[in-house]
């Protein structure tokens, strides 16, 4: 599946980016992304309840309060 | 007389006991930065005008008898990620070379307030390392050397404030953190630095690499006077809605203390820094009992480094789509950027909820102890003009780094020894969130039982 994603997620770079870079740098962009997804899977591999919310508190002030 | 290499604390008894004017003060490391800053490739900018005038007003203020703290005409430089009014502000990168902001970061009006001197705009790697760099030589200003050899490299993100320090061209600077940027440094450059806990310093008026990440710190001589900064530019500002209410104020700690270090610390770690580290452990066993402990098991470089990867992705956005990435300095940097703007948003926030365990996993574990011990770096800094994550292939692991940054945790690195060839080791205390004191004390009380903060670099002592 990551090599699937990997190479889904490259075509998404290449196409928005291929005026960029050269061969050799979207080789390298490619190996980056392997990268990212190999990490990303450790991190999947974990598993989270729904109660499991993200570190970050989005607190919303009233213009008095800022 | 020379006065490089003295604490903040004993240039602010010279200069109230009238043995020293602030603007001759101001003018002697205006020349030893203009010496010697170049020649280490640590400066981006001599901010002497402004330098001056400080000078001359901190002189006026304090012969009326208006003293406004230990900062009060002393010289300091800052990473050239910070704004300052007029002045360029590079962030390290060619293609922002003269970008200039019409306003003070936060950090900077702070030590104005305190009556700092801002003397120089201090050399960093493009976009604080953004980009992905693997190499010393990603700054338009050059690759920085370590003051202890013009072969090996300074470390980075903040560049400039280890070496200048490290160097005795000026008292301290300001650098900022998001995964080693100041504890590499100060290790490589053999100075004092304090990495504070996320939300203690306001990020306004800073380049932002990584929101949730970046933290400003200081460099100094002496843990001592990394605390006298803190206490400068600690605090709420409302233009940073990360930070906290509590204000730092410096109180040492003379009792015994609680440390640990993790299973398997000084894995990985050349040969002169485990052996450094275990001498300072012999020593801090003096006045401390400590502890090896293991936290539990989990992907803690990968969340951290997820998170990283995003926010730096998102930050730099608009400079990657604008082709700003192909005119940076370090040829890596030029792509690098490309392949992050393809993280999903799934994983970036399963990566911000993982981090809530991580931070639980962290504080729990440090629960009992004081400081976590570790080396602050697991090698001496690299040749200057080499890959440094090529000579390290596939790269030490540094938990600590991830969960001390991940979790926003403040660390300070001391030096604590040299290598076979003369360059520096250092050995880092990572704290609870806002206990600040905690580390520095005993860093501090490390430095009492130590000289190692007292040896500085022939080339720069007069």
């Amino acid at each position: 599946m990551s090599d699937f994603e990997a190479e889904t997620l490259f075509d998404l770079i290449k196409n928005k980016y291929k005026h960029s870079l050269s061969d050799e740098e979207q080789e390298k962009v490619k190996e980056k992304i392997r990268e990212m997804i190999d990490e990303a899977e450790k991190l999947r591999a974990i598993p989270l309840e729904n109660s499991d919310e993200p570190k970050f508190v989005f607190n919303p002030k009233r213009e008095e309060e800022s | 007389m020379s006065f490089s290499f003295i604490s903040i604390k004993e240039l602010s008894d010279l200069i109230e006991s009238g043995d020293i004017k602030p603007t001759d003060l101001t003018e002697y490391f205006l020349e030893r930065i203009k010496e010697n800053g170049p020649k280490l490739n640590a400066i981006v900018t001599i901010t002497e005008e402004r330098a001056l005038k400080e000078a001359n007003r901190a002189e006026e203020e304090i012969k009326n008898g208006k003293k406004r703290g230990v900062l009060h005409g002393i010289p300091y430089g800052v990473k050239d990620l910070l704004a300052t009014e007029g002045i360029p502000t590079s962030w390290g990168a060619a293609p922002l070379k003269d970008q200039v902001f019409n306003y003070d970061a936060t950090v900077v009006s702070l030590l104005t307030q305190a009556g700092g001197v801002l003397c120089a705009k201090l050399a960093m790697i493009e976009l604080a390392g953004g980009m992905g760099y693997r190499q010393p030589n990603a700054s338009f200003t050059g690759p920085c050397a370590t003051p202890w050899s013009f072969k090996h490299w300074s470390g980075g993100s903040s560049s400039g404030s280890g070496a200048a320090v490290g160097s005795g061209i000026i008292p301290y600077s300001i650098g900022s953190e998001t995964w080693g940027s100041i504890l590499s440094p100060a290790t490589n450059c053999g100075v004092s630095g304090l990495r504070p806990t996320y939300g203690r310093v306001s990020r306004y008026g800073a380049m932002a690499l990584s929101w949730t990440l970046d933290k400003l710190g200081p460099l100094a001589l002496t843990a001592e006077d990394c605390g006298l900064v803190l206490e400068a530019i600690s605090g709420y500002d409302s233009r940073d809605e990360s930070t906290s209410n509590r204000k730092f104020k410096l109180e040492l700690d003379e009792g015994e203390f609680k440390f640990a270090y993790l299973k398997g610390v000084t894995e990985g770690c050349d040969d002169d820094v485990v052996k450094n580290f275990d001498n300072s452990v012999d020593v801090l066993e003096k006045f401390s009992k400590i502890d090896e402990i293991s936290i539990p098991d989990m992907p803690y470089e990968e969340i951290t480094r997820t998170i990283l990867n995003a926010e730096a992705a998102s930050a730099f956005e608009d400079f990657t789509n604008a082709g700003l990435a192909q005119k940076l300095t370090a040829p890596e940097d030029r792509y690098g950027p490309y392949g992050r703007m393809s993280m999903l948003a799934v994983d970036y926030l399963r990566a911000m909820r993982l981090r809530k365990k991580m931070c639980k996993n962290a504080i729990e574990s440090m629960l009992k102890y004081d400081a976590l011990i570790g080396p602050s770096r697991s090698r001496t800094a690299p040749l200057i003009d080499e890959e440094f994550r090529k000579v390290a292939p596939g790269s030490t692991r540094d938990i600590m780094g991830a969960i001390g940054n991940g979790a926003g945790l403040p660390s300070i690195t001391v030096p604590n020894g040299f290598s076979e060839d003369g360059l520096p080791t250092g050995i880092q205390f990572m704290g609870n969130p806002f206990l600040e004191n905690k580390i520095i004390s005993a860093a501090a009380i490390f430095q009492q039982y130590t000289d190692w903060h007292l040896k500085h670099p022939s080339n720069y002592t007069h």
